[in-house]
């Protein structure tokens, strides 16, 4: 018997929802000069001085970063009047899922294509995990990052198909 | 013991012995024996009794397409009945059944149903047992369910575990036989990501059970050297015992793999798993099912298709029986004699129905000294329980042949089904006088016997060919695959002229040639008449055996070619499926997603009863010790909150943040009544109208800043209002800079109400945060921090109608705030108590906002504003949105004291007949309250509140009961709202 796939909740992070107002342009500005790097517009996300930005979607952005972050204050600051910002830090239960048949065993799980030449690392998907809303991120060769609502939180470690081992 | 089996060859495995029962006899069978070669390797040829006759039964064919052959298998809950034996892989320990008969397989009291035959033809309950007419219902309709049928739902709980996976490839192969496997070789070299399925355990399809030879050698040869090619290949995955049952739209297939049931105990793992396999190209590769012959006892126990017996034979080194005849129209199912003497069975006669036998067979014949009828029939198969003898017919009718062996053959249909899926009708051709795949779904390429080639040599070429073009490769040479000479040669057969006996067509449900002549003669000539009229082709089968007779039968009835009568529609599932295997995981508590508060456990650790509201779990009450009842607990709750103060947990109820410079003149489009005019740090209750003016939806929104706000939502429609708001924005007013994000899981949120409600509040804000009245006044909100440290934010709205806030944390200080809360001496409160007292308040919740109710009808119509445009407008101004004799809210009370009401009652004037005509309208909500100790109701009613002082009859037909009620005001506590401003 193979084994199994890691579950493991990641420690509470500071989260902030970007929904970026009609000005692209000067929005993905303000948002690349503050953090020096180049802002992804499709679903990839990016890493900078300890902050993760994450594409959603054409101007929704997810940005994460060690829970005394404060990344809605942050960014409330230096994309005023350009996005809006949400506190999102308590919304989302975040898992780190890792392992040799991470991609076999993920397949039970959600539906999308994970070949490794598909699914590259810095990619993210929004998609389903049976019949939950999740995120998926490929952190690693063989590490993810799944993100649900926190309300379904138990209803996802309740019913995670065979070849998960959940940590709690 | 095992009296029929074959001493050498085949592909069991005599050095594993493998214990069973049948029937509850010990038997012995060998490892790689489906349950039909067990049974027929130990002499056993009677399996079951049929569906209206209680015929006996034998195995008719190997594989999948099985009518006869079917059986109970397993104990308990884990009992499935109408097993095909000759799928069912035999394992240590199988115990299985026969079905269908009393009280034994071999003395079947029923069976003299048969007898009464002439009364039990196609559609004899569109005809008999219609007098009286009470009698069908109770007598008739049970009695006949009992006398038919196959197999028992066990009627538990199905105790197996299902799972679902999904896989991506370039190419996916159905079938594993030589197309398939042809085409998997090819595939393998392109270098393609390959899925190849084939629903028996082992790979090969018929290379498994004809003797063949491929390039100079035994096929098993060449079969096992590229099952190790393919094995070793990279990106290809072969899923064995894996039935491809539907084509879907997006080049999706689904397939059920049968993971443990082979198994003795399937040991944690899933049954079985349903494959979603999305692949936009695919080969057919699914081959072809032999036909039977239709003459009178083709049923008997040891008729068989000679297809299966040649797989008895070299696949399984099983003797179907001792004594043979062969009957076919075909050089491929006449062959059969040649395995049929290699393994040691006497052949007592071939016959062959067409015109000339070929010289090449004669020759085989007579060099086994076999005799051979040509242009002869069987008109009849003799015996009992069991075949004893032929009669023939044609050319040499008068002859009668013993035998214990019927292998017939009335040449092959290509199982053109999945081909079939997305509605392209199956084409007619002639020359092999079957149907092969008309237009097929995207994607699909066909190759081998599916597509009408049926010789090994065509099968290898097609199928490397077909792999090819699915790749969307130029066509190229394939490996050198020589087989040998091979001949399909038929002459379709349909009717067997002086047939006497019941000649069956469809097995499974007892349809026989006289039932299509009956339907016949009644004008049920339409192919889908047809099937549903004598139930051909409806049987769990599926017809696989008897469709393409069944309509071949009646076009030369109704002088039309089978072309033009055409065939019935095709729809998935090809194969019987379990429903565990469609609900994988989603079963029990788990069929809809499960949503929890972040006070979950905190409400739970403190008794608290929950109900389902929606996705949520709600607490409804907080039941304590001493309480022993329900309206105890609400009653005490209630109490609690109109005299000091009570908390109830609020974070379902859906929370949208809408922000952007357009943001006020989006509400303002999007809800009745006007948003732009909130003052930042005020809320306001507000109504959603759908487009056609009825409410959609009501809630609160807070302006937190001059281009933010944050709306709520009820519970249930929190995300119907999230995707219409996202449709408003995206398609009717994309003009409008906003954005709308979904917060409902950031925050909990909990109601904090009564007198005492302040004081339990300026507790927990102590010096950090002012909330005296001036601060913080009825419908204002402010930022907080509460218990020293937990941000928040309060908004001053009451539901309750007591002095009342609304406290919102992040998520994670849920529990916290709760155990705050309690401490400080707020009572915990659920949702039946909120439910009394909104009622108490004339508040309209889901049952009154029900998607019939307008605004006007919920005493809202002044919420409509005059002075902008919003979604809902226009049609909430029609007409008969309008009339005033529209139901419209009012409150009801009982007229005597200690009387209950019941939501669904409807309203009958006083002294009127309770009939239809008289109805005027029906209890929304109606509740205990123990505010004003009496019963109390919401009631939607033709003239609303004109109607007050009025008495109605309340009245429950369902039960026959019925209430007087006097008709007064919605709002039956503080109406004047001097709680709230407290």
């Amino acid at each position: 018997m193979s084994e199994p796939v890691s579950i493991i909740p990641v420690a509470p992070r500071s989260v902030a929802g970007i929904g970026a107002f009609r000005d692209r342009e000067r929005f993905l500005a303000a948002l690349q000069s503050e953090l020096g790097i180049d802002i992804p517009t499709t679903p990839r996300f990016v890493q900078a001085g300890g902050v993760t930005l994450s594409c959603l979607a054409p101007g929704r952005y997810l940005a994460s970063a060690d829970r005394g972050a404060d990344l809605p204050a942050r960014f409330a600051k230096c994309l005023a009047g350009l996005a809006a910002l949400t506190d999102q830090s308590d919304l989302w239960e975040i898992f780190s899922l890792s392992g040799a048949t991470i991609r076999e065993t993920l397949a039970r799980l959600v539906p999308i294509d994970l070949s490794p030449a598909k699914f590259r690392i810095g990619d993210l998907a929004l998609t389903r995990a049976g019949h939950l809303d999740v995120r998926l991120w490929r952190v690693a060769d063989q590490s993810y990052e799944l993100a649900v609502a926190r309300s379904y939180a138990a209803d996802l470690r309740a019913a995670l198909p065979a070849g998960f081992s959940a940590h709690h | 013991m095992q009296d029929f089996r074959i001493a050498e060859g085949g592909l069991i495995d005599r050095s594993r012995p493998v214990p069973f029962t049948f029937d509850g006899k010990s038997l012995e069978a060998y490892e790689g024996d489906t349950l039909a070669s067990a049974l027929l390797a130990n002499g056993i040829r009677l399996v079951g009794r049929s569906f209206k006759y209680h015929r006996p039964r034998g195995i008719l064919s190997a594989g999948p397409e099985e009518p006869n052959a079917l059986v109970e298998l397993r104990e308990g809950a884990a009992r499935e009945p109408n097993t095909r034996a000759t799928i069912a892989e035999i394992f240590p320990g199988l115990a299985a059944r026969s079905q269908n008969r009393f009280p034994s397989l071999t003395f079947d009291l029923l069976a003299i149903t048969g007898l009464l035959s002439p009364i039990f033809a196609a559609g004899f309950y569109y005809k008999t047992f219609m007098w009286p007419a009470a009698f069908w219902e109770r007598v008739y309709e049970p009695l006949i369910r009992r006398a038919a049928g196959l197999g028992r739902a066990s009627g538990l709980p199905d105790p197996d575990s299902y799972e679902k996976q999904t896989a991506f490839a370039d190419i996916l192969i159905i079938g594993g036989g030589p197309a398939g496997l042809a085409a998997a070789l090819e595939a393998a070299n392109t270098g393609a990501s390959v899925v190849l399925a084939e629903q028996d355990f082992a790979l090969g399809g018929r290379l498994l059970s004809d003797r063949r030879i491929i390039n100079g050698q035994p096929a098993s040869v060449w079969l096992a050297d590229t099952e190790a090619k393919l094995r070793a290949a990279e990106n290809l995955r072969i899923l064995t015992r894996t039935s491809i049952t539907g084509i879907y739209d997006g080049g999706t297939y689904a397939g059920i793999e049968r993971v443990s049931d082979h198994l003795p105990s399937s040991h944690s793992q899933p049954r079985q798993k349903l494959w979603r396999i999305v692949a936009p190209r695919a080969v057919l590769a699914t081959g072809a099912i032999e036909r039977p012959l239709v003459f009178g006892g083709n049923d008997l126990p040891g008729v068989m298709l000679a297809g299966a017996v040649r797989t008895y034979l070299n696949r399984f080194a099983v003797k179907p029986g001792s004594t043979a005849v062969v009957f076919a129209n075909n050089d491929d199912g006449a062959g059969t004699i040649a395995d049929l003497t290699a393994a040691g069975i006497k052949v007592a006669a071939l016959i062959d129905s067409r015109p000339e036998t070929p010289p090449a067979l004669r020759a085989l014949a007579a060099a086994h000294t076999i005799p051979v009828f040509t242009n002869a029939t069987i008109r009849q198969a003799n015996g009992g329980i069991a075949l004893k003898s032929v009669s023939l017919g044609g050319s040499a009718a008068g002859t009668k042949i013993a035998c214990d062996l019927l292998a017939m053959s009335g040449g092959w249909n290509p199982a053109v089904h999945l081909a079939s899926h997305h509605g392209g009708k199956p084409v007619w051709n002639e020359a092999i006088a079957a149907f092969i795949p008309g237009p097929m779904p995207p994607g699909l390429h066909a190759a081998g016997a599916a597509t009408g080639q049926f010789s090994l040599g065509d099968a290898l070429a097609t199928g490397h060919a077909a792999c090819r073009s699915a790749a969307g490769l130029e066509a190229a040479p394939p490996p050198n695959f020589s087989t040998g000479d091979e001949s399909a040669a038929m002459t379709a057969l349909w009717q067997i002229a002086d047939s006497t006996g019941k000649s069956f067509v469809d097995f499974q449900n007892d349809v026989t040639a006289s039932d299509i002549a009956l339907a016949a003669r009644e004008g049920f000539t339409a192919v889908e008449h047809l099937k549903r009229y004598t139930t051909l082709g409806m049987a769990t089968d599926q017809g696989k055996t008897s469709n393409v007779t069944g309509l071949a039968l009646m076009a030369s009835l109704t002088n039309r070619t089978i072309a033009q009568t055409g065939t019935t529609v095709f729809r998935p599932p090809y194969t019987p499926t379990a429903i565990g295997a469609l609900a994988g995981p989603h079963r029990g508590q788990h069929y809809r997603p499960t949503r929890r508060t972040p006070a979950h456990g905190w409400a739970e650790q403190h008794g608290a009863i929950f109900v389902e509201a929606g996705e949520w779990l709600r607490a409804s009450h907080f039941p304590q010790p001493h309480e022993t009842g329900l309206q105890q607990s609400v009653d005490r709750e209630v109490r609690a909150v109109r005299q000091s103060a009570g908390f109830c947990d609020v974070t379902t109820l859906g929370k949208i943040d809408v922000q952007g410079p357009d943001s006020a003149a989006f509400l303002d489009f999007i809800y009745a009544n006007a948003i732009s005019t909130i003052a930042p740090g005020r809320v306001r209750y507000a109504v959603m109208l759908r487009d056609d003016g009825f409410v959609f939806d009501d809630g609160t929104v807070a302006r937190l800043a001059k281009d933010h706000f944050l709306l709520t939502t009820t519970t249930a429609n929190a995300a119907r209002v999230l995707r219409h708001m996202d449709t408003c924005h995206q398609i009717y007013r994309p003009d409008l800079d906003v954005c709308i994000e979904p917060v409902t899981d950031q925050w909990a949120q909990f109601a904090l109400a009564g007198p005492q409600a302040r004081l339990v509040l300026e507790k927990l804000a102590g010096a950090a945060t002012d909330v005296s009245n001036a601060a913080l006044p009825f419908m204002a909100t402010i930022e907080a921090k509460l218990c020293g440290s937990i941000p928040a934010r309060l908004f001053r709205i009451s539901f309750s109608g007591e002095l009342a806030y609304e406290l919102a944390v992040p998520a994670s200080y849920g529990a916290a705030l709760a155990t705050a809360l309690l401490e400080a001496g707020a009572i915990p409160y659920g949702l039946e108590a909120l439910n009394v007292m909104r009622l108490e308040k004339g508040h309209p919740v889901g049952a009154e906002l029900n998607g019939q109710t307008t605004a006007a009808d919920l005493g809202l119509g002044k919420m409509l504003s005059k002075k902008k445009d919003f979604i809902g407008r226009a049609l909430a101004q029609r007409p008969a949105l309008c009339a005033p004799d529209r139901q419209a809210l009012v409150g009801l009370r009982p007229r005597s004291a200690g009387a209950t009401l019941q939501a669904g009652a409807h309203l009958i004037p006083a002294g009127a007949a309770a009939t239809a005509a008289n109805d005027q309208g029906h209890i929304t909500s109606a509740a205990y309250s123990a505010t004003l100790e009496s019963w109390i109701a919401l009631a939607l009613l033709e003239g609303g509140t004109t109607r007050i002082g009025q008495i109605f009859r309340a009245v429950n037909p369902l039960q026959n009961t019925e209430t007087e009620v006097e008709i007064v005001s919605s709002i039956f506590h503080d109406p004047d709202g001097r709680a709230l401003h407290v």
